[in-house]
């Protein structure tokens, strides 16, 4: 039987996913994008085009991924200089999340990239850690156990983190 | 349920603004382009339009007795009738296309079935227009042709960015037409692409798929998907040197 949702028509869906976008305008905003609603108007665009893929029940995480992968090739183009190749996987350097407390930041910024995005999807993208896991493509109890290290190392970088130091960040 | 104090500390410390929930232009501007081929209805948003224009096609083929040899004028007929046109003189998917322009642009062979054609027009209004041909005869996105971009004559994605920035512009601009052949998926991509120099070659990262580049911007290529859940092809696009001169994955410089 079909469920309600699969009866939808195609722009009824769309306007399901297109409720996220200011989600994603904010998650491209924190990862420090020099143009967050291009990169949401461009992942708009893309999960238009992909629509058969976007799950309607929360579509954030794919939308996501999909402004992630924008995100990369825009601080790849806009960072060339200072981009490094590490395990076939390309880290680029970027300013930090906009809109942080100083002291809050600086203590996120310690963090290791994986770390700090486990921590940064949960709480400010406000992801369940089920979601925040397909975001980042491992499973719901590997990302328990970072987020779980997240938490710790985060809490622990605050107490020594006094004098705001560099603002850039490696987009995980 | 309590919250740990990292994410209530974190949470506190956010003072980025709350994000407008909607934009009611991008939408539009957005659903006015060709959606998902696999819903048949994003890209039959006129879709009882469409039928009657693609019967109206038929008929005057049937009553002219339209042969194999009249294809250009086939072409032509549906480009002229533009099923993917929105119908408001003025607007921007209002192209109209060129018939002179009209041409068997570039060719695919998909294993086990025949060849699809991509058939190519420019319009007076610096838009394009595109169709897909599948070997049974339907063009891809019409009655009879399956899933697919809906034929006719579509604004560059540098005209759209002008009305509000939608795209990254790569170089790449195509449309997809699906096509099952012994129940094995095949995507065929078909368009148009500009490089920083004339393009000899497209190649598909993902598959390692690679095909001709016609007048130095016209191109068809047929991928296998294993898996139609994924997006998985990346394109890029090289000289007669084999220097990468577009890249989907990178704005054009």
């Amino acid at each position: 039987m079909r469920s309600p949702r699969e009866s939808l028509s195609a722009e009824q869906r769309f306007r399901v996913v297109f409720a996220s976008l200011g989600a994603v305008v904010a998650y491209a905003r924190r990862r420090g994008s020099s143009d967050p609603e291009a990169i949401a108007a461009e992942t708009m665009m893309i999960a238009w085009r992909r629509l058969a893929d976007v799950p309607l029940d929360d579509p954030r995480p794919w939308l996501f991924v999909t402004a992630r992968n924008l995100l990369h090739a825009e601080h790849r183009k806009r960072s060339r200089a200072t981009a490094v190749l590490s395990d076939d996987r390309v880290k680029v350097v970027s300013t930090g999340p906009a809109g942080i407390e100083p002291r809050v930041l600086n203590a996120l910024i310690s963090l290791p990239p994986h770390d700090r995005e486990a921590l940064m999807l949960v709480a400010l993208d406000d992801l369940t850690p089920a979601m925040a896991a397909r975001v980042l493509g491992i499973n719901a109890n590997a990302f328990r156990v970072r987020l779980f290290r997240a938490r710790r190392r985060f809490l622990a970088a605050l107490d020594e983190v006094d004098v705001p130091r560099s603002t850039e960040m490696e987009i995980a | 349920m309590t919250v740990h104090p990292a994410i209530t500390r974190l949470r506190a410390a956010d003072r980025s603004p709350q994000e407008s929930p909607t934009d009611e232009r991008l939408f539009t501007r957005i659903v006015a382009t060709p959606g998902d081929p696999r819903l048949g209805s994003t890209h039959n948003r006129r879709g009882r339009r469409r039928v009657a224009v693609a019967m109206a096609v038929g008929v005057a083929l049937i009553g002219t007795g339209a042969a194999w040899a009249a294809v250009t004028s086939d072409a032509t007929h549906l480009f002229l009738s533009n099923p993917q046109d929105s119908g408001k003189p003025g607007s921007l998917w209002h192209q109209s296309v060129i018939a002179s322009s009209v041409n068997r642009a570039a060719t695919v062979r998909i294993p086990g079935s025949g060849t699809a054609v991509f058939w190519y027009a420019k319009t007076r209004q610096g838009g394009w227009c595109a169709a897909l041909r599948l070997p049974s005869g339907h063009w891809s996105g019409m009655p009879g042709g399956g899933s697919g971009t809906v034929p006719g004559c579509f604004p560059t994605r540098t005209q759209i960015n002008g009305l509000g920035k939608v795209y990254v512009i790569t170089g790449f601009d195509y449309e997809e037409g699906l096509l099952t052949v012994k129940g094995h998926l095949w995507r065929i991509y078909y368009g148009v692409v500009d490089g920083k120099q004339p393009v000899v070659r497209v190649i598909d990262r993902e598959s390692g798929r690679s095909a001709p580049v016609k007048d130095g911007h016209l191109f068809a290529i047929a991928i296998p998907d294993a898996d139609p859940t994924t997006d998985s092809v990346r394109f890029v696009a090289l000289d007669n040197h084999g220097t990468v001169v577009a890249d989907e994955a990178h704005p054009l410089n």
